[in-house]
């Protein structure tokens, strides 16, 4: 049974879709079975970020109103033998898609695949609850800056209350130089104000929008986000990996990974 | 020029929108504590459940609802 693992965020732009794209990568070149999945109806972008747009027969919202089966919305990665993608549409009027049928296809999927990553769209309406159908995983996805921990609170206060299994954060776009100057909030800041197991720092990098434009991932580029990327799907793989302290060299954020895990809030009355 | 160290100023935004949000309850959880405040009322005291009314107020006396 493979498991089903939701990338969210609330804010836009904060670097979902690349993560999505850059972890399935990297646990399909540790010889998993990745499927990708796009929720985000009517703005497709993972196809467009994986440099796949020009092979889609068929699309999510063609599966879940049974215009096609499954099989025929699945494109394959040619580069990575265990990566495939199910793309999103785009389409003016998206019209409504039933859960339930995307139960049943994340139930098809856990089948077939060890790792079903959902790009869920940013906000916190329909696509969002769609993503969340029937996820083992939310991986939460902010950058340090304060709009984007604010939304992150919001959508980490809704999946409590949705009881998700197991609540990760990735922190996204770090910049080192700006966290040594005072002007950026640092990894322990973050943890403290969002309370989730964290999974991983990604490096800012300008080689991201590079490889984007060339439709290709950042996995195998040698980049510095690169190895971000590759750890993290190290660590979802079950592999026990230290998260770096990009400020003060050679020390690790262990303590901060295992800190969230059995730490619970109660409702302030 | 924009002043510097501004990361710790975001913190302290964050943690007090982020307490005041999580703090405040919504309407249903509000009705259910009314209700249920009434109902001990009512265990010790002869009174009508609807002669009892109940407000919400913060501790420092500002008005929540």
């Amino acid at each position: 049974m493979g498991e089903v693992i939701t990338f969210t965020s609330g804010k836009g732009g904060v670097g979902k879709t690349t993560s999505t794209a850059n972890v399935g990568v990297g646990l399909s070149l540790l010889d998993k079975k990745v499927i990708l999945v796009d929720t985000d109806i009517g703005l497709r972008n993972l196809d467009v970020i994986m440099g796949l747009e020009n092979r889609i027969l068929y699309n999510l919202v063609d599966v879940l109103k049974g215009r096609c089966r499954v099989k025929q919305a699945v494109i394959r990665d040619k580069r990575f033998p265990n990566l495939s993608i199910i793309p999103s549409s785009c389409t003016k009027d998206p019209g409504s898609v039933d859960s339930e049928k995307m139960k049943i296809l994340l139930a098809d999927l856990r089948q077939e695949y060890d790792y079903v990553l959902v790009d869920s769209p940013a906000g916190i309406e329909q696509g969002f609850q769609l993503a969340l159908s029937d996820t083992d995983r939310v991986i939460l996805v902010t950058t340090p800056q304060i709009a984007a921990i604010h939304d992150a609170d919001c959508v980490l206060q809704i999946l409590k209350r949705q009881k998700i299994g197991e609540l990760n954060l990735l922190i996204n776009g770090f910049r080192s130089r700006m966290v040594k100057e005072g002007d950026m909030l640092d990894v322990p800041d973050i943890c403290e104000l969002l309370e989730a197991k964290l999974l991983g720092v990604v490096l800012e990098d300008e080689n991201i929008i590079v490889a984007q434009n060339h439709g290709t991932p950042v996995m195998g580029q040698h980049t510095i986000s690169e190895g971000c990327y590759r750890n993290i799907a190290k660590r979802i793989a079950g592999e026990d990996i230290p998260i770096p302290d990009y400020i003060s060299s050679g020390g690790i954020f262990s303590k901060l990974f295992l800190r969230h895990t059995t730490a619970k809030k109660s409702l302030t009355v | 020029m924009i002043k510097k160290h501004s990361g710790i100023v975001a913190k302290e935004r964050l943690k007090i929108m982020m307490t005041a949000e999580k703090q405040r309850l919504d309407d249903e959880t509000l009705d259910q504590i009314r209700q249920e405040i009434g109902t001990v009322i009512t265990k010790y005291v002869i009174i009508e459940p609807e002669n009892i009314e109940v407000k919400v107020l913060l501790k420092d006396y500002k008005k929540r609802e």
